[in-house]
């Protein structure tokens, strides 16, 4: 993988009375990095904070006009299952892809599967053939799960009911010498009972949350029930 | 991406809002993360003529 990388990370949320999506980014200075002006913005001033569907908006578009022009690398991976925990851990997993490739304007390409598609149709080679995508199970799982970024980020903007710029999130480096498991009666600083502080909230516009409807959380669950990853278990 | 799916409990009833993703309560849980790599310029791909008749 390129130095130069974005994460993306977006979370569907669905029940039977309550439905949202949040839609965050990760910026490493490429073409999600919000523009200089958002940089800018004081971190204390909400007046000043840039409208983030409309920083989302440009940054997709960005990412379309590198892909027509340039093209880029992805990695996905795809994973769940059964969880009865308020961090949503995992405890039965279910589904595990992960895939690699290219994407140029419509076009994707996965060398390992020797995988063809764009947005609406997919040829895979079987042997010496070249089939349609969904003629395979391999080639089916990923044309269900695996899904072209900026089009999915794209489908986040236009169904937005809201959006609104949240915390990047803050990871926690275990092998720091001055890191201190709260949690560990055992441990204890040097010099006395002194505790490493948290670091401070540093507000950013790095990653925006998005709401959205119920429509686009079913239209994504359904293509993980039509993988055939899951056989009906769940 | 991480899907979030609330299920009907024994009852056949799903807990509305967060609670159904709550500690104790059994949800499905789906997660998507893309890495996106944007250094250079690739290649441009060049399509098998009997692939390309599947992608029109």
């Amino acid at each position: 993988m390129a130095n130069q990388q974005q994460m993306i990370s977006i979370t569907v949320a669905r029940s039977l009375v309550f439905v949202s999506v949040f839609v965050s980014m990760i910026a490493f200075g490429g073409y999600f990095a919000p523009p200089a002006s958002c940089q800018a913005a004081k971190k204390d001033d909400v007046r000043s904070a840039p409208d983030p569907a409309r920083v989302l908006r440009q940054a997709v578009q960005n990412l379309e006009q590198h892909s027509q022009k340039n093209g880029y690398q992805i990695d996905c991976l795809a994973k769940g299952g059964l969880s009865n925990k308020g961090d949503h851990e995992v405890w039965m997993h279910q589904v595990y892809e992960e895939h690699s490739g290219v994407i140029h304007g419509d076009l994707m390409f996965v060398e390992k599967l020797q995988v063809y598609r764009n947005p609406s149709k997919g040829a895979i080679r079987v042997d010496e053939n070249w089939i349609p995508l969904q003629n395979s199970p391999a080639g089916n799982r990923l044309d269900r799960i695996i899904h072209f970024p900026s089009k999915l980020l794209l489908a986040a903007v236009a169904q937005a009911r809201t959006a609104e710029w949240i915390e990047p999130e803050v990871e926690i480096d275990l092998n720091d010498p001055d890191y201190v498991d709260p949690m560990d009666p055992l441990e204890e600083p040097e010099g006395g009972t002194k505790v490493v502080e948290k670091p401070d909230q540093v507000s950013s516009y790095e990653r925006i949350k998005i709401d959205i409807g119920e429509k686009m959380a079913v239209k994504y669950f359904n293509g993980v029930q039509n993988s055939g990853l899951l056989g009906g278990f769940l | 991406m991480t899907v979030l799916i609330g299920r009907r409990d024994e009852q056949g009833k799903t807990q509305a809002g967060d609670a159904a993703f709550s500690d104790g309560v059994e949800h499905i849980v789906f997660t998507y993360d893309y890495k996106i790599g944007t250094d250079g310029k690739l290649e441009s791909l060049v399509v098998p003529r009997s692939a390309q008749k599947l992608l029109k």
